[in-house]
Parts: C-alpha cells; sequence; structure tokens
C-alpha cells in the first residue's frame, strides 16, 4: 500500500485552519438550534455561509497540501485524546491527504449550493432553522467522517449523518409515512452500523489501535487472509447500509420522504458515497483477502442492475432518481471491487455533481408544481420552466454518459478497466447498465419536460426564485465540466490520488477509443429510444407498458425486496418479540417468580400469627434471624 | 480532612433528622428547599472529595477507620476509589436533581424528602463502605426509603411494586448476608480475632479452598444480581419502575441498580478471583441474554416507563459483560457504562415523568405528535434517546464500545452477540420516540405547555454531561482505568490491555 509510505507534513498556519473545517459548520448548527427561530431567514443565510466559508477553507487547506511533493502530501492534526484506557488510545485526529480533500471539497463545494438552494425551497416552512440547524449539523458530520484520521473518529461521523439522515427524512414528522420512513433508515443502515462496530472491535483485537496509518500500512504484514477476509467484510456491511447497496438498500427509496435538498445533499451527492470511502480508504484490508474485492464487486454489479431496472417504472420522480443514486453507487462499488479506486473516487465527484443538479432541478419541479411528484401528472415543462428544465437536461445528459459531459468519462473509464483487466462479463453488464441508466433518465426527462402538458398543475408551472435557480445553473456547469478532472483512466485526478489509493489497474483489450464510442452511443441511443416512445407522441407507451404486464408492476415495486423483507423478516421477528415480552416473560419468568412466591405464602399460612402483613414486620424477623445466624456461626468457629 | 467522606454519607442524613424533627412545623414549601439544600451541599462536598482523589494512585484514598463493635469485628471503615469515585460523583450529581424534579409532589412533602435523604445516606454508604458488614448494613438500608417512596407515592398498583420490589431484592440480600458471615467466620484465624474488613478479608479470601470460594461466590452473586437485575431475575423492576415517583424511577436506574454491578466489581471479583474465573462464561452469557432479552421486550411495551425499564435490563446487560471479561478496556468500559447508564436514562426518566405530568398518561399509544406542541421538551427527550442509542458523540457509546472491544478481544462470540443489543435499542427507541413525538397530534394535546424554567434547570445539567462525558470520557476513565487494572490484575494474573498487541507490533517489520 502507498498510503502508508507519505511522510506526515509539518504544520503551517494555513494547515493548521483544518480543525475549522468541520467546526464552522457544527458552530452555526449550534447556532440556529437555539436561536434558529428568532433568527428567521437568516438562519438559511448564516448556514449558507457557514458552508461557504468551510469550502473556501477546504480549498486554501488543500491548495496548501498540493504545493507539497507527492509523497508529503499528508497532514494529521492531534486536537486532543478522544479515549486513553492503558495502551489503548484513540485520538480525534484530522487527517488531510489526496482522498479526504477530495471528499471534504465536493462536500462543502456541492453543501454549500445545495444550502443555497434550501434557503429558497424552504421558504415559509415553520421549522425552518431547525432545518438548517439539522442540515448544518450533517455537513460537520460529514467532514469530520472523511477527515477522521481513525477508524472511530470515522465511525462518528458515520453515526453522526446517520442521525441527521434520520432526522432529516421525517423533518415534516406530522405524516406517520415521513417517519416511518427516517426510522427505517436508522435502522436499516444501523444494521450495516453493527457490523462495522464488530469489525472496529475485529481490527483492536489485531492491532491494538484504530489508526489509519499503523492499521493499513501493516495490513497485508500482520492479517491473515481469514482475519482480513472477516474485517474487510464486516467493513463492507457498514458500506453497503451506508451506501444502499442490496441487500441492505430498501432504506433509501422511502428517504425521499424528506425535503428535496435533504435527498440532493445527503442520499445523493455525500453521504451514501460514505460507503465507498470507506471501501476505498480500506484497501490495503480488502486487498489482503483473496475474496473481499471480488465480493465488492459482485456487490455493486447486481445492485447497479437491480437498482436501474427498478428505476425504470418509477412514476414519482425522485423515486426514480433514488433508484438511480443506488445504481450509480453500484457502479462505484464495481469499480472499487476492481482496485480501479481513482475510477471509483471520479465518479462520486462526478455524481455529486450531476445527481445534486438533477434533484434539485426536480426539487424545483415539485416546488414549480405545488407538490406534485408524480411523473404522469406532468409534461411540457420546458416551456414554462425554462431554467429548470435546461439545466436538469445537462444532468440528464450528464448521467446518461454523453459526450463530453462528466459520466461519459467517468462511467466510461470503469467500463474500459473491466475490459482491460480481463473481465469481459463485468465489461458487458455494465455496458448494460449504462444502457438502462440511460433509459430511466431519459424517460424522466421526457415525461417531465417535454411532450405536451398533462394536468392542470404542469399547465400552471412556474419558473422558481433566484436562490433555486443559480445553484442549478452553478451544478449545471460542474456536471459539463467534471469530467475535465479525468479525461482518461491515468487522468490529473488519478494521479493526485496515487499516492493514498495506488495506481490504476491497467492491461490490455478492445481499445479504449472503441469503447468511448461505444459508449458514447449507448447513451444517445438509449436517450432517443425514450425520446421515441415518452415524447414523440408516435407510440402509446401506457399501452406498452400494460402490455409488458407483470414486469413493470414487479420493477415499480422494486422486484418486491420490500415486501419479501416485511413478509420474511419483519413479522416473524415481531412475532417472536410479541411471543418473548407477552408469554414468556409476563406468563413464564414472572409467573414462575409468582408461583414460588405463592408456595412461600402457603408455607407462611402454617404461621399465620406472626404474619402481620407490613413488611417491615418482616425486615424485623429477617433481622434478628440474621443476628442468630451470626451467633451461630460464630459459635461455631 | 480525613471525615470528608463521613460528612458526605451522613450530610443528607442530618437533613433527613432536621425534617423530622421540625415535624408538622415544617411547611411543604420549607420542606422542598432544605431538601435541595441538603442535596446540593451533598453534592458540594463530593466535588471536594474529587478536588482531593489523585486518580494516579491505586487503590483507596481518604479512608477513615473506626471501631464499632470490636466483639465481632465490625470496623467503620469508609475510603474511595477510582470505581467508587464516579459512581458517589453520580449518586451526589442526581440527588439534587431528583429533588427538583420532584417539586411538584403535594402530599406529605416533609415525609417524602426524608425518604430521599435517607436513601441518599444509604446509596453513598454503600458506595464507600469498606466493611462488608457496613456495606450490607447501608445496602438493605436502601430498601426501606426506596419501598417507602414507590408505595407512598407511587401509581395506582404501587402496594403490589413495592412489596415485590422488597421481597426480590430482600431475598438476594439473605444469600449476601450468609456469604458475608461465612467470610467473617473464616476470619477468625487473623491476628485480632475475626473481622468485616474488605481490606483483611482479601487475604482470607485468598486462602479460601476452591469449592468455598466458588459457593461464595455464588451468594454473593445472587445477592447481587437481582439488584443488576440479571436476567431471570429482573422481573420487579419493570413493576418497580412503572409505579415509582418520576424521581424514584431517576434515582433507581441511576444509582441504585449500579450498586449491584458495584457489588461485583468491588467484592465478587476481588474476593473470589479463581470462583470469578470459574464463572465467568455463565455470568457472560446471563450478561448477553439480558441485553437481547431485555431489548426484545422493552420492543413490545406498550408503557413508556415499562420500556425504559425493560431498556435498563439490557444496557445493565453490557455493564456484566463488561465487568466479567476480565480486560482492561471491557472493565473500564463497564464502570464507565454504570455512570453513563445513570445519567442517560435518569434523563430519559425525567423526560418522561414530565410527559406524563402533562398528558396523565404512559400509554404511547395515547401520545403522538407532540414534538410539535412541545419542540423544547421533545428535543430533550431526542438528546436523552440518542444517548441511550449510543449514538458516538454521547456519552453512552464510549462505555458500549469499550465494553464491546474488550470483550471481543478475548470472546468474538460474545463482543459479536452483544453488538446486536445496539441494532435492537435503535429500534425500540426510536420506534417509542417516534410514537411519542411523531405522527398527527391529539387535539387535547395542543396546547401543552412546553419546558418551564424548574424543568430546564432539572434537565439542561443532565443534558450537558450527556454531550461533555461523550466528547471528554478521559475526565471519567482517567480514574476509573487504573483501578479497574488492578481488578483486572488481580483476577488474571496480570492486566489485559488490549491496546498493547504484542504480534502486532512484532510483524510491523517486514522480513
Amino acid at each position: 500500500m502507498v498510503g502508508a509510505e507519505l511522510t506526515s507534513a509539518a504544520v503551517t498556519p494555513t494547515l493548521g485552519l483544518l480543525w475549522l473545517v468541520p467546526a464552522l459548520p457544527l458552530a452555526a448548527a449550534a447556532v440556529n438550534l437555539f436561536w434558529g427561530r428568532r433568527l428567521k431567514r437568516a438562519a438559511g443565510w448564516l448556514a449558507s455561509a457557514a458552508v461557504g466559508a468551510a469550502f473556501v477553507l477546504s480549498a486554501l487547506v488543500v491548495a496548501e497540501l498540493f504545493r507539497l511533493p507527492a509523497q508529503e502530501r499528508l497532514f494529521v492534526q492531534h486536537l486532543f485524546d478522544w479515549i486513553r484506557v492503558g495502551a489503548f488510545r484513540v485520538g480525534a485526529d484530522l487527517r488531510l491527504d489526496a482522498l479526504s480533500a477530495t471528499m471534504i471539497l465536493v462536500v462543502t463545494g456541492v453543501g454549500t449550493l445545495i444550502h443555497v438552494y434550501a434557503v429558497g425551497y424552504m421558504e415559509g416552512d415553520p421549522r425552518f432553522g431547525r432545518f438548517f440547524a439539522y442540515l448544518n449539523l450533517f455537513v460537520g458530520a460529514m467532514l469530520l467522517l472523511v477527515l477522521g484520521g481513525n477508524y472511530l473518529l470515522l465511525y462518528v461521523g458515520w453515526e453522526g449523518v446517520g442521525l441527521c439522515s434520520y432526522l432529516l427524512i421525517g423533518f415534516w414528522f406530522e405524516e406517520v409515512a415521513n417517519a416511518n420512513a427516517a426510522k427505517k433508515a436508522f435502522v436499516t443502515t444501523r444494521i450495516g452500523d453493527t457490523a462495522m462496530l464488530v469489525g472496529l472491535a475485529f481490527i483492536v483485537w489485531r492491532f491494538g489501535t484504530l489508526d489509519f496509518d499503523p492499521v493499513l500500512g501493516r495490513a497485508g504484514a500482520t492479517l491473515t487472509e481469514g482475519a482480513a477476509t472477516a474485517i474487510a467484510l464486516l467493513l463492507l456491511g457498514g458500506a453497503i447500509g451506508k451506501s444502499a447497496q442490496v441487500p441492505l438498500h430498501v432504506w433509501l427509496p422511502d428517504a425521499m420522504a424528506g425535503p428535496t435538498p435533504v435527498s440532493a445533499l445527503i442520499h445523493a451527492a455525500t453521504m451514501v458515497t460514505a460507503g465507498v470511502y470507506l471501501v476505498v480508504r480500506s484497501a490495503p484490508i480488502f486487498e489482503a483477502s483473496p475474496v473481499a474485492l471480488p465480493i465488492v464487486l459482485v456487490v455493486g454489479l447486481v445492485t447497479m442492475l437491480y437498482a436501474g431496472t427498478s428505476a425504470l417504472a418509477q412514476t414519482d420522480i425522485k423515486r426514480v432518481l433514488a433508484y438511480s443514486t443506488i445504481s450509480q453507487l453500484g457502479y462505484m462499488f464495481m469499480a472499487a471491487g476492481m482496485r480501479a479506486y481513482a475510477a471509483a473516487m471520479f465518479l462520486l465527484v462526478a455524481h455529486a455533481f450531476y445527481k445534486a443538479l438533477l434533484f434539485l432541478g426536480a426539487g424545483s419541479v415539485i416546488h414549480g408544481m405545488h407538490g406534485e411528484q408524480d411523473l404522469r401528472a406532468m409534461g411540457g415543462l420546458l416551456r414554462r420552466m425554462p431554467v429548470t428544465s435546461a439545466t436538469t437536461l445537462v444532468g440528464v445528459a450528464a448521467l446518461a454518459g454523453v459526450p463530453p459531459l462528466a459520466a461519459f468519462f467517468a462511467k466510461d473509464q470503469i467500463l474500459e478497466i473491466a475490459n482491460h483487466t480481463g473481465r469481459p462479463l463485468v465489461w458487458a453488464l455494465g455496458s448494460l447498465g449504462a444502457l438502462v441508466s440511460a433509459l430511466y433518465v431519459g424517460r424522466l426527462a421526457a415525461l417531465a419536460f417535454l411532450g405536451r402538458a398533462r394536468s392542470r398543475a404542469a399547465e400552471r408551472a412556474h419558473e422558481s426564485p433566484p436562490t433555486m435557480a443559480l445553484p442549478l445553473v452553478a451544478l449545471a456547469v460542474g456536471a459539463a465540466a467534471a469530467g475535465a478532472l479525468n479525461v482518461v483512466p491515468e487522468g490529473r485526478l488519478a494521479h493526485l490520488l496515487e499516492p493514498v489509493v495506488g495506481a490504476v489497474p491497467h492491461g490490455e483489450g478492445i481499445p479504449a477509443w472503441a469503447l468511448s464510442t461505444l459508449g458514447g452511443l449507448i447513451a444517445v441511443v438509449g436517450l432517443a429510444a425514450t425520446w421515441v416512445v415518452y415524447a414523440s407522441g408516435r407510440v402509446d407507451h401506457e399501452m406498452l407498458a400494460a402490455r409488458l404486464e407483470p414486469i413493470p408492476r414487479m420493477l415499480g415495486a422494486g422486484w418486491y425486496v420490500d415486501a419479501a423483507y416485511e413478509r420474511f423478516v419483519q413479522a416473524p421477528t415481531l412475532a417472536a418479540a410479541r411471543f418473548i415480552a407477552g408469554v414468556l416473560d409476563a406468563r413464564g419468568v414472572d409467573g414462575l417468580v409468582h408461583a414460588i412466591a405463592g408456595g412461600v405464602v402457603g408455607i407462611a399460612r402454617i404461621g399465620r400469627r406472626i404474619q402481620t402483613g407490613f413488611v417491615r414486620s418482616y425486615a424485623l424477623v429477617f433481622l434478628f434471624g440474621a443476628i442468630a445466624l451470626l451467633v451461630l456461626v460464630g459459635a461455631r468457629s | 480532612m480525613s471525615w470528608l467522606l463521613t460528612l458526605l454519607t451522613f450530610l443528607p442524613l442530618v437533613g433527613a433528622a432536621v425534617l423530622l424533627l421540625g415535624g408538622r412545623a415544617v411547611r411543604d414549601e420549607a420542606a422542598r428547599w432544605i431538601a435541595l439544600g441538603t442535596t446540593v451541599a451533598a453534592f458540594l462536598v463530593a466535588l471536594a472529595v474529587y478536588g482531593r482523589f489523585d486518580p494516579a494512585l491505586a487503590g483507596f484514598q481518604l479512608v477513615e477507620r473506626a471501631t464499632w463493635v470490636p466483639a465481632i469485628g465490625l470496623h467503620y471503615v469508609v475510603g474511595i476509589d477510582g470505581v467508587s469515585l464516579w459512581l458517589v460523583l453520580l449518586t451526589a450529581f442526581l440527588f439534587p436533581i431528583a429533588v427538583l424534579a420532584s417539586w411538584t409532589i403535594g402530599r406529605d412533602v416533609r415525609l417524602y424528602m426524608v425518604a430521599m435523604l435517607v436513601l441518599e445516606t444509604a446509596v453513598i454508604g454503600s458506595f464507600l463502605a469498606l466493611d462488608l458488614l457496613l456495606f450490607f448494613l447501608f445496602f438493605e438500608a436502601i430498601l426501606v426509603p426506596m419501598y417507602l417512596l414507590i408505595g407512598g407515592w407511587g401509581g395506582e398498583r404501587r402496594v403490589r411494586a413495592a412489596v415485590k420490589f422488597f421481597l426480590f431484592t430482600m431475598a438476594g440480600s439473605a444469600f449476601l448476608l450468609v456469604g458475608i458471615l461465612v467470610l467473617w467466620a473464616r476470619s477468625s484465624g487473623l491476628a485480632d480475632g475475626p473481622t468485616f474488613d474488605l481490606r483483611q478479608l482479601l487475604a482470607v479470601a485468598a486462602s479460601l479452598p476452591p469449592a468455598t470460594a466458588r459457593w461464595l461466590f455464588l451468594a454473593f452473586l445472587v445477592g447481587f444480581a437481582v439488584k443488576v437485575p440479571l436476567v431471570p431475575l429482573h422481573t420487579w423492576l419493570p413493576d418497580a419502575h412503572t409505579e415509582a415517583p418520576t424521581a424514584g424511577s431517576v434515582l433507581l436506574a441511576g444509582v441504585l441498580l449500579k450498586v449491584g454491578t458495584y457489588g461485583l466489581v468491588r467484592f465478587n471479583l476481588p474476593l473470589f478471583p479463581e470462583a470469578s474465573r470459574a464463572f465467568a462464561t455463565l455470568v457472560s452469557i446471563l450478561a448477553i441474554l439480558g441485553i437481547l432479552y431485555g431489548a426484545v421486550c422493552a420492543m413490545m411495551q406498550s408503557d413508556v416507563k415499562r420500556l425504559v425499564a425493560y431498556s435498563s435490563v439490557s444496557h445493565l446487560g453490557f455493564v456484566v459483560l463488561g465487568i466479567f471479561a476480565f480486560t482492561d478496556q471491557s472493565l473500564t468500559g463497564g464502570v464507565l457504562q454504570m455512570v453513563n447508564h445513570g445519567l442517560a436514562t435518569g434523563a430519559l426518566f425525567l423526560v418522561v415523568g414530565m410527559l406524563y405530568e402533562r398528558t396523565h398518561t404512559r400509554e404511547l399509544g395515547a401520545m403522538g405528535g407532540l414534538a410539535g406542541a412541545m419542540p423544547w421538551l421533545l428535543g430533550a427527550y431526542l438528546v436523552a434517546v440518542f444517548a441511550s442509542v449510543g449514538l458516538p458523540g454521547l456519552n453512552s457509546f464510549v462505555g458500549e464500545f469499550l465494553v464491546i472491544v474488550g470483550t471481543f478481544a478475548v470472546h468474538r462470540w460474545f463482543g459479536t452477540l452483544a453488538a446486536l443489543g445496539v441494532i435492537l435499542a435503535a429500534i425500540y427507541l426510536l420506534w417509542s420516540y417516534q410514537r411519542v413525538a411523531f405522527g398527527p397530534i391529539r387535539d387535547e394535546h395542543r396546547r401543552l405547555a412546553d419546558l418551564d424554567l424548574r424543568e430546564a434547570v432539572v434537565l439542561a445539567p443532565v443534558l450537558s454531561l450527556l454531550l461533555v462525558f461523550g466528547v471528554a470520557p478521559g475526565v471519567l476513565t482517567e480514574a476509573i482505568a487504573p483501578a479497574a487494572r488492578s481488578v483486572v490484575a488481580r483476577v488474571a494474573g496480570e492486566s489485559v490491555d488490549i491496546g498493547a498487541v504484542a504480534g502486532a507490533t512484532e510483524e510491523a517489520s517486514p522480513p
């Protein structure tokens, strides 16, 4: 592993400011939590300014880091000893290297735009200040997650973002469905988190520490294959939960109950990518196991196809995007599973731009249509909401992989690496997945923006205010240009990340230019096909869907995975719990106790005369008995 | 200042005496203020103890010894070490809060406060006593005021709950007393006759035949297991909690249960190291059973106080597991978790009590949507809930984590199974919170008042500590860890530090 050979840089005035990056949003969160109601609209601006300042600061710190020679691009800031018991220590340490630098720029950069957007989107909400407090708390926790210098601090951020996700999914808690979705998200991810926690315990057992440097640096030398596999799979459990991979993906579509800026920031651009970050960060452990990375690859591949096909049949605009997110995260897992860590990170960055853009575009549509989220009720919005439509269409093209937009490069490099490292099946299925993503996102665009308006709300839709429109434009620019970060697999981003994640794997296969051409073609053909079916008016797509039943219904229900969980996991668990609490504990254990007590009472009836019914006289008897015993024992010895 | 611990122990009793001797001349308002003043004064004394405590020193500090009944070797011996320090501080901290939370008690206020103050003396005395019979006297003395608090100021079925509480713990105590007396009898070979002094008995116990030591271990274990409570001796707890007045629940969960786990650390492990090792697997299995069983039962409760009571069964399972894994980290985590559970569950019961005073129900199904009407109270509830869930950054996480990693290093499956309790905690706590706070609100609840000043003063210190001890657990572990280390060393023959992994450092340098 290359990362462990990095030498830590000395502190400079600029690098010393690193702690402020998470501290600023956390401080603003505290202010908004207590005084948010009094601040009114200023609460939103304060929150945006805090994240914006954190972005500027991140840029300065990262620039300082990249001025150093490649092998010295590591800065660890020890804030204080958090846990210290004997030789086991966990420091509150922040770690800045190329990997965490990439993440903090994405989190604060995209985060700032989404905060500004939310000032417009959440206007008039009675808990406006509270919303921004939670949103800032999220950003702070996410920054802690990626900056943490050891697994436990990462875990703090990990659970912290889970908390914020819970609070924000259930933000409009008056609706029972929203509260349920929030709980589902927290509990489902916690199943994965607990696996991860056991993984941390495993690491402590083998290494006596949770610091990245000793653990990752010695992973190959210290761990047996079995131990490496166990740790890697336990960590992967956490990653699967947080990044909504099969089989713990079920919480993410429901998480769309949260306000749309939340979906964009937490459930698309940042938090859900934490699993990818974890795998990439822990690469030496995964590589020390013969099976862990292949499992990551399979999980990613299955998730990518599963979620992509499910996205095809969703009618709620946000649920299309939710399944799309799951699918794209699957792509990132695939890349990591092939040791193409830089490619995974590249897609992560690109995806943050275009998926945030798509969600905010969808939010703008929902806002403009007064809460309508059903694609079937939309249509023809291009004319009524020009800025929203134009920017969102950029996002659509970027996600589909139209050259030269973001995903064209990012997705293509993953497929190219698959092809060039002797994985033709992965490449073929990945290309199929690319076609599917062009189809679902094209369908979304055609149904929402093209064709004719299919409802009164669509006819009367209005463009959103500038605080919402401007972030859309900024993100559209990002989505269009993000590809420039890494035009070829061994491009600029890969080069910057190399000291941390190692070199890009390469080999021989179909020439890169041919693969790229094919990728571009897939995107264009996919989008064109959806235009023909859904927007040209030449095909009755509802009739088509009806003829394909029951497939659309099955895809729409996410292959019935949710229903199966409810029936085969949730219901039996509840029944068992009901039995244990209602029968076993109430009648069994407590009943036994009462039976014994009854027996005692029966015996006591014999000595009824001394039974006065007052506990204190029992106590007295007890005391005398004790003294008698005392005398007895004393006499014997 | 060798009288500091005695002052701390008996100061509340003096307050109680004042209230009693004052008779009916003491008005309700005066009784409240006298009780509050006394408990606050005791807390200040506890802070003075903290100030004089040197965490770097192993063993007991501020020891006071006086002969009481020389004929039977009964001495008044009190002292404090890293295990008891924070339990005493927790007790002294929670009592003024409990008194302030009892401001709404309107009936027999004077007697209520007397019971509270006597209870404080009994609990602090239990944590400080270094003479086994003295400990037992304090330990038993806890029962009476607690019995009166539940039976006198509790809910509808209070008498049944109070009697059940009394009989259960009494039954356990009988075993404990027999154990103490046998140990005492064995010490007759000492130069100055038989004794109850723990420090002398440690040497006596070391020379016991293994079989005797194991029987004694079991006698002590039963006595303490009822108090903890360990499954299947737990069924008194939900009833007691449900019927107890708010302050009773806070103190019961906050400090009384800890007397049981404290007893295990203070007496079972050091006195019977071999027996502790022999029974460790059995006790650990009971602890894990408690973690999972308590959590499953909590999941299905519809009465919010019963739910929190079962959650205590689950959380105390972590404590016992940590104690019996015999690693520095797990035992430190166990003791830490005693303190943290006291704060987190204390906060939960405080909030639940405030909710009950407003809605007059404990049924989860009869609440809902309260977050909209009372954002601050439900916000406080949320903080307490997430502390109990074990959210990192809040206090309970650190103790649970240390227990899990410390246990895992020696028992893979125990550590893993305990971790499953973490999932269940999220389920039952969030589900209950959701049923109280979220969803549509009932019409009669729309106009409920949010926190008033007194309630804010009650909650603020506890909630602040949930955060402070989550971020800076070193404040506590600084004193706990050395003490835990010496207990482990006594049981296992040497300290078991999972941070010092020999293999890892050797293999660190590649060949």
